[in-house]
């Protein structure tokens, strides 16, 4: 970029043939103006007219005379005869006008000077209306106008600051309307990344002003997308990472690529496209913005305001990641979540397959154990229960209740009265006496006996003794 | 945005269902029939999960937009691509 700029300025130096002795000096007015600008409304330098290459070897100069070296115009040796006028200038006969002046001298200086980098402080600096910028740039003791035509400032990231100490690159000039000497600046760099920090810092500070850049703004990302939209430039190493984590990570994965150039003055309005295709499409549930490694420069389509609104509006969570862990730009502030490289984007916006498979199936083990868990604590409370129900039930009974428990998963055993529900019952006497040992029952006595769903009114016709064995210890 | 509901909110309904039926099974004090209940759908979403994740195409594609702003899906190729070869997962 910087070398074709500097080849095609170097001719334009001389593209106006102003001749003091052949062009009329409407001519050379007209060339001074298109070539050099009025100021503040000046015609973009692409409405220049084209420059016609000089190959004359002297260039234009006072000193088309092959004598004038020689000789000191003077009064003394004017030129007495009015057709033979000598060197313009050289008699009162002869005088230049202000026009042809200026415009020899813009031609000495720009043939002088070849294109350079000047460093300075910036001071006044002023974009009008048409995107020319005029200021100056300075140093301690000096001074020179410096005109950025609206094609050039096109490429500042931002208008440098007051004071700001840049580098301009550019060719020597005379504005002839105003006769002042100035730099017509090509390029315009702050020291360092300055510009470009400058520019990044100013947007941030805009949209954090919006609320843009807040915390409670970013969105959950979906745990388990299966439909994922990337926004990057198909041919890209990014895609490609990308491509390959997922596919890792979780196969069953739906990658949807947005093409867009991810670097350049096109690529901040493709990627404000390429995501609105996202948009319209409306299958996928996250969206990876996503380009390598770069320069600032390269980076620069991220930091742009129209791809930050663009993200910012996004109605799907999207995760931005762009170059290197280092690099952070704008994109990246307003995304829901930030990865530091392509890769990482890869990882953040799908789940491990392995790991999600292990908790579906430790779901699947605990909805098993809970319902075991369910129908233990179902016993226990059963067993409370039929404490209550059956008040001062002693020891040996307890121990029944505590096989009841080992049988386990019995769906009766839920029920307070289980217990009586399996069919165990319990005899009574008339004052609700429990009656549990062989010496409480004699021949011919009357109890009841409690069962699930009433009593039962007995007559003891015998008992019969059992061993310790036979009544399970 | 999109008119029917997307498998992902499918997956992750049937995986929050399943993630509430474990944590009530472990915590809440239900009657049985209730339990049982519960195991039974948290065992159908668990299915439909997993079904989810087998039946994903796992493709690449491109969108892309015609001229006249229409949309349309078409089958993307890596350009130069050792990265295709997912293997399958787990």
């Amino acid at each position: 970029m910087t070398a074709d700029r500097e080849s095609r300025s170097t001719g334009e130096g001389t593209e106006t043939q102003i001749s003091l002795f052949g062009g009329s000096p409407e001519e050379a007015e007209a060339g001074a103006r298109a070539t050099n600008g009025p100021g503040a409304d000046a015609a973009d330098p692409a409405e220049r007219p084209a420059g016609t290459e000089t190959t004359e070897a002297s260039g234009p100069s006072w000193g088309a005379s092959p004598d004038r070296s020689a000789e000191t115009p003077g009064p003394d040796r004017t030129p007495t005869s009015p057709e033979l006028p000598g060197p313009p200038g050289s008699s009162r006969q002869s005088p230049v006008s202000v026009s042809a002046l200026n415009a020899a001298a813009r031609r000495i200086l720009e043939e002088s000077f070849p294109s350079l980098w000047v460093v300075g402080e910036v001071a006044n600096w002023r974009r009008v209306s048409s995107g020319h910028c005029y200021f100056s740039l300075r140093d301690e003791e000096a001074q020179i106008s410096c005109v950025l035509w609206r094609s050039d400032a096109r490429r500042l990231p931002t208008d440098p600051e007051e004071g700001m100490e840049v580098l301009g690159f550019g060719e020597v000039s005379l504005y002839e309307a105003r006769g002042s000497y100035q730099l017509i600046v090509r390029k315009l760099e702050a020291r360092g990344e300055g510009l470009w920090r400058l520019a990044f810092e100013r947007l941030k500070r805009k949209l954090a002003a919006e609320g843009l850049l807040e915390e409670a703004r970013k969105r959950p990302l979906p745990r388990v997308p299966l439909r994922v939209g990337v926004v990057t430039s198909r041919t890209g190493a990014a895609l490609r990472d990308v491509i390959t984590v997922v596919r890792r990570r979780a196969p069953w994965t739906e990658l949807l690529v947005s093409d867009c150039r991810v670097q350049g003055e096109e690529a901040a309005g493709e990627i404000v496209r390429a995501l609105d295709r996202l948009v319209r499409d409306g299958r996928v549930e996250v969206i990876v913005v996503t380009r390598g490694g770069g320069s600032v420069e390269d980076l620069w389509c991220f930091n742009e305001e129209a791809v930050a609104r663009a993200v910012a509006a996004c109605p799907v969570p999207v995760i931005s990641a762009v170059g290197h862990e280092i690099d952070v730009t704008i994109t990246d502030l307003v995304a829901d979540v930030r990865a530091p490289t392509p890769s990482a984007a890869g990882e953040l916006v799908v789940p491990d397959g392995r790991v999600l498979r292990a908790d579906l199936r430790k779901l699947g083990d605990r909805l098993v154990s809970g319902l075991r868990q369910r129908t233990v604590r179902g016993e226990e409370r059963a067993r409370r229960a039929a404490d209550r129900l059956l008040g001062g039930m002693d020891r040996r009974l307890e121990r029944l209740a505590g096989r009841l428990e080992g049988l386990g998963g019995r769906l009766d055993a839920l029920s307070p009265l289980g217990t009586l529900r399996r069919g165990y019952a319990v005899p009574l006497a008339g004052d609700g006496r429990v009656l549990r040992r062989l010496a409480d029952f004699r021949q011919g006595d009357r109890f009841r006996l409690r069962v699930v769903d009433g009593r039962v009114a007995c007559t003891v016709e015998g008992t019969e003794t059992m061993t310790e064995e036979e009544t399970g210890g | 945005m999109a008119e029917e509901p997307s498998r992902t909110s499918e997956f992750e309904a049937a995986l929050e269902e399943l993630e509430r039926i474990v944590a009530r099974l472990d915590r809440e004090e239900l009657s049985l029939d209730e339990a049982l209940e519960m195991f039974e759908t948290g065992v159908s979403h668990l299915r439909t999960a997993s079904r989810l994740l087998d039946d994903a195409r796992g493709v690449v594609e491109e969108l892309i937009e015609n001229a006249s702003g229409e949309l349309a899906t078409v089958d993307f190729d890596l350009p130069a691509g050792e990265a295709a070869d997912g293997d399958g997962g787990d």
